[in-house]
């Protein structure tokens, strides 16, 4: 299985970024938000899959990781007018702060998988609760950051541009998946997936194996609230801190497959498309529960009938995390 | 040095699983462990493994105190086991499964994969390298748990019932493998029920009985030992 | 995990459906009994809480006898503890999981329509009560219905003793901390169920 040119692999983002690039020349400006969100969905949910797929963790606090890292930056550059990637680099470390509280308490005992879900659950509330507290008390109903080019703060005129870096994000979190999966790293996760006990006895140091994973993955998704925030340009509690992006990044991955290195590629792609026919239904029938409704649908229709995904049914066994 | 056991003791909930039991195994030696079901051999390996914390006494690799290191340290620090229920990570290959071992002493992916295809050939199941892990008979399942503890290349082995439901010709197999090992300088421990492995294989046997030693000796003082005979081997003489 | 997928999913859905047909705010019912109360003395018990609170104890008590004295109850004992086991001794395994699951809903759907007597509601209540619920069954143990009462007992008493001593900022994510409060200081209840 081990392939004699390596980095031959380490190609395969690179050509992603390149055709998606160019296929945005040739899409009309009005599909520019859809392709924004793809890559959004898309890298949050790789993220997520290291956690989820690779080491068989559900944690359900990613989305707020997520919307933690768009409301701590945005804060950061609107109030105090830090540039916005140095408050997205703050805003990861706070976020990597509460990623590591919540997993010495997960991983350091033995809980279990449904208590953990709900652990992360209740990290993800408590987030919430929390930026919903500041904007109560600062009497807020979001932040907003102005419309101006400003290409250092990610802020662009040219919806495009934000596409082109949230794809460069993709890249990377590819190029990441495949080193992490092909060296020792992966190899400890998988294990820990297929199962814990056993790879103790194997000398994988689970709690802190899975600590890293989880502090590293929240980080990352973090960075993806600084282009949200650069993109949106107005970052409320409700919005980016909702549940919403959770259940999206459930849909994109197990839609696209659970543990496969482009499974989140290709859900982010469906789950966008989908996004695109709710949000032009009529306002009479895409009233707010709609979304909720398709999304949490299309993870019940993916977890009962179609576990490995669409990757899985295209390929067959060919990466190390197969189902 | 020695993987050594001192004094220990392990309860479960009232029950006393293990009584300040004593056990040293020097590199090379063949230990088998045997007892009636509950006779506390499966929480002996549980201990000397680090899965389960001991409640009394202290377990020590090579002059190292290893009672409060945790399972992954001790696998560093050279101690190995299979399980008596086989657990292969089923969704992987079986050489992902041995790499997973190997990774414990050799970081780099290419050299874990020569560790990796090493170990399997030992054990015979090299053309299998890129089958699933679930696809394997329990034969097979065995011969990987085993090539994964050797790709961490141990200096003392436990297995936990290996040879349980093989046929007598697989057995054989496995026991010569056994040997192998031992000749190669690794220390085994064997939990086992089959006297008649017990008696081929180990050069001592230990027997426990309900959390205690019962006896220690070569495999034929204790086919002899009247006690031995009393509370486990029944009145059949198995001296064969 | 797929099994913690589906049900989430499945919440998620419900959730969604209420928001569609009944839209996000926070309703009550208005009944002309909402403010009837008995006197005691100087205490003043308001009827329709102690209705529901004497009706959830009821509750408690029918799923109890229902467990322990009923073979169907017991059957479903058999399979949390052992399915393999219960499957041998003739169990039917299907019919009385999907059983489990009928009954567990349809007693958390009644425990709903009683709480709506009485206090305000909204679609995303559902994910709180959960963590609710969790904190109870760690604190009680799973499978021990005294042991669930005394936590649920607990569980109100903080809730309710917080909310007039505590700070907003504390009290509204109050649940959730105790999760993590439980979590970190008991954890030896909540060994993942075998296989769960």
């Amino acid at each position: 299985m081990l392939d004699h040119q390596p980095w031959l692999r380490y190609l395969q983002p690179v050509v992603l970024l390149i055709v998606a690039i160019l296929v945005a020349q040739v899409v009309p400006s009005r599909y520019a938000n859809a392709l924004v969100l793809f890559t959004l969905y898309a890298y949050i949910s790789i993220c997520w899959n290291f956690v989820g797929g690779l080491a068989g963790k559900l944690s359900l606090a990613h989305g707020a990781f997520f919307g933690l890292g768009a409301y701590i930056s945005a804060v950061l550059f609107v109030d105090l007018g830090v540039p916005l990637l140095v408050g997205g680099v703050i805003a990861a470390a706070v976020v990597a702060i509460f990623a590591w509280i919540m997993s010495a308490i997960a991983f350091r005992r033995r809980i279990g998988a449904l208590y953990f879900a709900l652990l992360t659950l209740a990290f993800a509330y408590v987030l919430l609760e929390l930026v919903r507290q500041y904007e109560i008390a600062y009497k807020l109903l979001g932040v907003h950051l102005p419309l101006v080019d400003d290409p250092l703060n990610l802020i662009f005129l040219n919806k495009f541009n934000s596409f082109y870096i949230g794809m460069v994000m993709v890249a990377i979190a590819l190029a990441v998946w495949i080193w992490v999966s092909r060296h020792r790293f992966g190899y400890m996760l998988a294990a820990i997936r297929e199962d814990e006990e056993a790879a103790k006895a194997l000398g994988v140091n689970v709690p802190s194996v899975l600590t890293v994973t989880m502090v590293a993955t929240a980080a990352a998704t973090s960075f993806a609230g600084v282009l949200a925030a650069g993109y949106l340009l107005s970052v409320e509690a409700n919005f980016v801190m909702s549940f919403e992006w959770m259940n999206i990044v459930l849909a994109v991955t197990l839609v696209g497959g659970l543990g496969r290195m482009y499974g989140p590629v290709v859900g982010a792609a469906f789950i966008t498309i989908i996004g695109e026919i709710v949000r032009s239904l009529p306002q009479s029938i895409a009233a707010g529960g709609i979304s909720t409704i398709v999304y949490g649908a299309l993870v019940l229709l993916a977890a009962t009938l179609l576990p490995s995904g669409i990757v899985g049914i295209a390929r067959r066994d060919r990466e190390l995390v197969v189902r | 040095m020695a993987l050594v056991a001192e004094k220990v003791s392990k309860r479960y909930s009232g029950l006393l699983a293990l009584d300040s039991v004593s056990l040293e195994l020097p590199p090379g030696r063949i230990l088998a462990l045997i007892g009636p079901n509950g006779a506390g051999k499966s929480t002996m390996f549980e201990v000397l493994s680090g899965m389960r914390k001991a409640d009394g006494g202290k377990v020590v690799l090579d002059g190292t105190d290893v009672t409060e290191l945790p399972p992954w340290q001790r696998c560093r620090l050279g101690i190995a086991r299979t399980f008596q229920v086989v657990r292969p990570l089923a969704a992987m290959t079986v050489l992902d499964n041995v790499k997973v071992g190997a990774f414990v002493r050799h970081h780099d992916a290419s050299e874990a994969e020569a560790v990796a295809r090493e170990a399997l050939e030992q054990v015979g199941l090299a053309d299998r390298a890129s089958q699933l892990a679930r696809s394997l008979t329990l034969l097979q399942r065995k011969q990987l748990e085993v090539a994964r503890a050797l790709a961490t290349q141990p200096r003392y082995l436990l297995l936990d019932e290996c040879f349980a439901g093989l046929r007598a010709a697989e057995q054989d197999v496995s026991m010569q493998l056994v040997r192998r090992l031992a000749d190669q300088g690794l220390g085994l421990i064997l939990v086992e029920h089959s006297m008649r492995i017990v008696m081929r294989l180990a050069e001592e046997v230990m027997v426990l009985h309900h959390g205690k030693k019962l006896a220690q000796g070569t495999p034929a003082q204790i086919a002899k030992n009247p006690d031995v005979r009393a509370a486990y081997l029944g009145a059949r003489d198995v001296v064969g | 995990m797929f099994q913690l997928i589906t049900t989430l999913a499945v919440a998620l859905i419900l959730e969604g459906l209420l928001l569609t047909f009944f839209g996000p705010d926070v309703t009550s019912v208005h009944a002309p009994y909402r403010g009837a109360a008995i006197h005691v003395g100087e205490l003043s018990i308001s009827v329709p809480r102690l209705a529901i609170g004497i009706a959830g104890m009821a509750l408690v008590g029918a799923l109890g006898m229902y467990l322990h004295r009923t073979y169907g109850g017991r059957a479903m004992r058999a399979i949390a503890q052992n399915a393999a086991g219960a499957a041998v001794v003739g169990v039917p395994i299907r019919r009385m999981s999907a059983r489990i699951i009928g009954l567990s809903t349809g007693v958390a759907g009644l425990a709903g329509a009683l709480t709506a007597i009485y206090l305000p509601f909204s679609p995303f209540d559902g994910f709180e009560l959960l963590i609710v619920v969790f904190i109870v069954t760690a604190l009680g143990g799973l499978g021990s219905l005294t042991g669930l009462v005394v936590a649920a007992m607990l569980v109100a008493l903080v809730e309710s003793f917080s909310q007039s001593y505590l700070p907003g900022v504390v009290y509204q994510p109050l649940v959730y901390l105790m999760l993590i409060a439980v979590l970190w200081l008991r954890p030896e209840g909540i060994l993942g169920k075998g296989r769960a």
